[in-house]
């Protein structure tokens, strides 16, 4: 695995219409290299948008993205791809592609224009899944895939990438407790190794889990950011969420618990 | 008494008198007819108070109609209205009758309520438009009479009954003896003969376009498959046509059915022209009726002759000249194309070679 | 992989070239080709072009279905989509109302080209203008107002046309056929059909990724935008071409990328050239049957509609089947 880079947004500002409401207004963000950043906060905060600014996908109206110092706008479309990959929230694509034909899509970066997956393609697709623990699928159709599975799969494709930096939307969303855990492990894992990490979720045990640096956000706007012991407490939880909130040390984890007052 | 019978006499004179004035009112309008019952091509029977003044055509190839309307004096003068589509028929038409341009001019697709105002004592129309025109005339009470037109036997039988509707039955009678003379001459110079002496035939529509080979053939229920029967010859294309209308074949049926002599009929008003191209292209080259030159343009005037319209006797006429020339040898084409006009539609000579002549196409002498 | 679907297509055209209406209907001796110097002809200038243009219509019809249904990530979308197929046909029943016969060669097709391409570029310009749902449903939305609006101005035209002489040309046209093919018409279709193929052909892998979702292609290091419109000019130019010479052709770029990719998987690297090659083959078989089963030419519309429906019917109610892998 590639060493990871370092991500940095300057003031940025972001709306989908030039007139219209801004949906992110005036970030600043450090993600240092290789660390595992969670992004926390109510639905609709713009977390999603974030990550596509972030991306390159949405061109913000304000302000610059910096990965490695560099800003975004420089990098050359054909390297950003060897740069950073997106596992979307929940892709749904309407035709049987096999696992393997899933994956290899990954590759394109690696590949020119006209090009076509070669053996090392190959080789990578199917190492990337044997480590997923998903080697035995690779011929199956993805849409018969449970929701679980199709999520690994999808893991699958963007690691296929290579990439240092690795964006994640919302990827526990739909899993249950067990996938949810194997997943957490293999982006914790990987962070671990030295890819920067950065998901997006709603859930705060699932940002415990995998991330050593949070983020909260509200309304467009980062109300803290930080090594996760130090940002994820009640009050500002509370104050992310709108709801007052309790955290509580398990077994040496914080969990966050819904504060419905006195007990009984 | 002798006085009392005179009186008698005179009351009964005067009772007579008195019912006739009554009666006179009742008969107002005629032209000394009375009421009129037509049968028409549908077989329905249509009450009409008196001969109809006003009669409107309408509905599709309403023209074709007119057309055979005005081979009838009172067809010309009582026809107050007209749908037109097509402009040929109505430039020839405009020649037959001085007053052409004073007739209304219906809009395509003309329904009841667009014919109504033209006040029309019956509309005639063809059969095709019976479901369309019949319920919606029949609504608002105008009479409608639907004919035909479309092959000989249904020619003679609405003459008859355009005869009847305009009350001018020795003028129909006329017009059906003219027809009737040539198809009996017809008959008689071809009714006998053997198949071997019929030379196979194919009549194609064609327009030219750059490298193309497909043709049509008419349906076999269509004037055209009759006149070649008639003419003595024989239609090869019957197996191809499905009824409806003009039928594609490619040009190797064409070729399979090798035919000794091909009619092209053009409706542009080009068929010798481009019979003579096909005569020329590489691909025909190898068909008997090539070879042999056996290669014909449809004729016409201001519309081809093979159309049903009444002019197709002349079609028929100079069909046989080609199918059966030795059999045809006396006869005088031009002078048929004059006769036809003159007695049709009492159209002067020398109009007829002023405006009629020069407008000839097709193989012609 | 794909070997024996090619030597079908050889094979079914070999033995196409064989069967006709000349000398009789069914069978063409071989031996005929020596004796026969009109057999020779039409063998050689009337049905070898013929039957090439056929491959080619089933080739373009068959990989440009598989483009759209990637590209628009529907399983149910056809060529005809986007106004192409009712711009062509609007355009060649303008031209036969105005030009007539005695046009200049080949003026219908150029002028259905022309309008087929701008229905595709009428959609494309309408769906940027909509504010309705995204990319792919705003195209939709505008393909359909743009093919109505095409196929009521072909009513319009027909109403106008001259019963006797036009309105049969363009019924004829409109059901789509062959009959009339030369080596100069397959001549006119090449400069479109052959880099339509060619570049759908070589960006078949790419199609895969066009069937993500924008973000994901684009966090894959393409410009989805750029290559998805890239694909589909190469796609409609072709189709364009081919419906001008042809007519409205239906059914083939519904149902031959849904049996090229049940036989062959989804992968457009496979799935694209086993459409070509499908398509190629049930053009050319449909086009025989249309000139050879009765005396007069079937319009070949009908035979790939009714084919391509029962074909469609039986496939979505059996079970898969797989070819290979």
């Amino acid at each position: 695995m590639n060493p990871g880079a370092a991500l940095s947004l300057r003031d940025l500002r972001f709306g989908y219409q030039t007139e219209g409401p801004e949906v992110l207004r005036r970030l600043s963000l450090d993600i240092p290299a290789g660390t595992a950043a969670a992004v926390l906060g109510p639905n609709g905060c713009g977390k999603t948008t974030l990550l596509h600014v972030v991306l390159g996908w949405l061109a913000p109206q304000a302000g610059e993205v910096l990965v490695d110092g560099r800003s975004l706008s420089q990098i050359p479309r054909r390297e950003r791809g060897r740069l950073m990959a997106l596992v979307p929230q929940a892709e749904h694509v309407p035709f049987d592609f096999s696992v393997l034909e899933y994956v290899l899509m990954g590759r394109t970066p690696y590949l020119g224009v006209l090009g076509m997956p070669g053996d090392e393609d190959h080789r990578v697709a199917l190492e990337i899944l044997e480590s997923l623990g998903l080697a035995h699928l690779w011929r199956r159709p993805v849409p018969e895939l449970s929701g679980g599975e199709r999520q690994m799969v999808t893991l699958a494709r963007a690691l296929a990438q290579q990439t240092p930096i690795l964006l994640l939307d919302e990827p526990t969303a739909h899993l249950d407790l067990g996938n949810k855990g194997r997943l957490l492990d293999v982006v914790a894992g990987l962070a671990g190794r030295g890819t920067t990490v950065l998901f997006t979720t709603h859930d705060p045990e699932t940002a415990s889990l995998a991330a050593r640096f949070l983020v909260l956000m509200r309304a467009g706007q980062i109300l803290d950011a930080g090594p996760l012991r130090e940002v994820l407490d009640a009050e500002r939880l509370g104050a992310t969420y709108g709801v007052p909130v309790r955290v509580v040390e398990v077994e040496g984890r914080p969990v966050v618990l819904l504060d419905r007052g006195p007990a009984g | 008494m002798p006085t009392t019978r005179l009186v008698r006499a005179k009351a009964g004179f005067t009772v007579l008198l008195l019912i006739t004035a009554l009666l006179l009112p009742g008969c107002g309008g005629d032209e000394g007819g009375g009421p009129l019952s037509v049968t028409d091509a549908l077989g329905e029977i249509v009450e009409l108070d008196g001969p109809p003044q006003q009669i409107t055509v309408a509905g599709r190839a309403a023209l074709m109609v007119v057309d055979a309307l005005y081979l009838f004096p009172e067809g010309r003068e009582r026809m107050v209205a007209l749908e037109m589509r097509g402009q040929n028929i109505g430039d020839f038409l405009a020649l037959v009758d001085p007053a052409w341009s004073d007739k209304i001019v219906l809009e395509m697709n003309a329904g009841a309520e667009q014919i109504a105002p033209t006040n029309p004592d019956l509309v005639i129309a063809k059969t095709g438009m019976a479901e369309q025109l019949g319920p919606p005339l029949d609504a608002i009470g105008i009479p409608v009479v639907f004919v035909d037109f479309e092959t000989p036997e249904t020619y003679d039988r609405d003459l008859a009954i355009l005869g009847t509707v305009l009350d001018a039955p020795g003028r129909a009678e006329e017009i059906r003896d003219f027809y009737q003379e040539r198809l009996d001459r017809l008959a008689e110079a071809t009714g006998d003969l053997a198949d071997a002496e019929r030379p196979s035939v194919l009549v194609i529509e064609y327009s030219v376009e750059e490298g193309t080979v497909a043709f049509s053939v008419p349906p076999v229920g269509w004037l055209q498959t009759s006149m070649v029967e008639m003419a003595g010859g024989n239609p090869v294309w019957t197996e191809a046509s499905e009824a409806g209308g003009w039928t594609v074949v490619g040009l190797e049926q064409i070729a399979a059915w090798n035919p000794d002599q091909i009619y092209v009929v053009d409706y542009d008003g080009n068929s010798d022209g481009v019979a003579a191209e096909l005569m020329a292209d590489a691909n025909w080259q190898g068909l008997s009726a090539v070879e042999s030159g056996e290669m014909f343009g449809f004729p016409g005037d201001f519309i081809s002759w093979d159309q049903p319209v009444p002019s197709w006797i002349l079609g028929l006429t100079w069909l046989f000249t080609k199918v059966q020339p030795g059999l045809a040898a006396d006869v005088d084409l031009m002078g048929e194309v004059h006769a036809f006009y003159e007695e049709m539609y009492s159209l002067d000579p020398a109009v007829i070679d002023a405006e009629i002549i020069p407008r000839l196409f097709g193989s012609l002498p | 992989m794909l070997w024996p679907l090619a030597l079908a297509l050889l094979l079914v055209l070999v033995f196409s070239l064989f069967i006709g209406r000349y000398p009789g209907p069914g069978f063409t001796p071989p031996r005929l080709l020596w004796e026969d110097e009109l057999a020779r002809r039409l063998v050689f200038s009337l049905r070898l072009p013929r039957l090439l243009a056929a491959t080619l219509l089933g080739m373009t019809l068959g990989g440009a279905g598989t483009v759209l249904q990637t590209v628009f990530r529907n399983p149910l979308v056809e060529p005809g989509f986007l106004g192409v197929s009712q711009g062509a046909a609007f355009g060649a029943a303008l031209a036969i109302l105005t030009l007539g016969s005695g046009s200049p060669p080949l003026a219908t097709e150029a002028i259905a080209s022309v309008f087929a391409l701008s229905g595709l570029v009428l959609s494309y310009a309408l769906a940027r203008r909509l504010h309705f749902g995204g990319w792919v449903l705003r195209l939709v939305l505008a393909g359909i107002a743009v093919s109505a609006l095409f196929s009521s101005g072909v009513g319009v035209l027909k109403y106008l046309a001259d019963p006797m002489t036009q309105l049969p040309a363009i019924t004829f046209w409109l059901l789509g056929g062959l009959s009339s093919l030369t080596w100069t018409g397959l001549l006119y279709l090449l400069p479109f059909v052959i880099p339509g193929l060619t570049l759908m052909v070589l960006m078949r892998w790419r199609l895969n990724l066009l069937a993500l979702h924008d973000e994901t292609a684009f966090s894959l290091g393409t410009s989805p935008g750029r290559e998805r419109a890239l694909v589909l000019v190469g796609a409609v130019a072709a189709t364009a071409a081919v419906t001008a010479v042809s007519g409205i052709v239906g059914w083939v770029g519904l149902v031959v990328p849904h049996i090229a990719r049940r036989a062959y998987g989804a992968d457009s690297r496979v799935a694209l050239p086993a459409a070509l090659l499908i398509g190629g083959i049930f053009a050319v078989l449909c086009d025989d049957l249309a000139r050879t089963l009765l005396a007069g030419e079937i319009p070949l519309g009908i035979l790939t509609s009714f084919l391509g429906a029962l074909g469609f019917a039986l496939l979505m109610t059996r079970a898969r089947l797989r070819v290979s892998r």
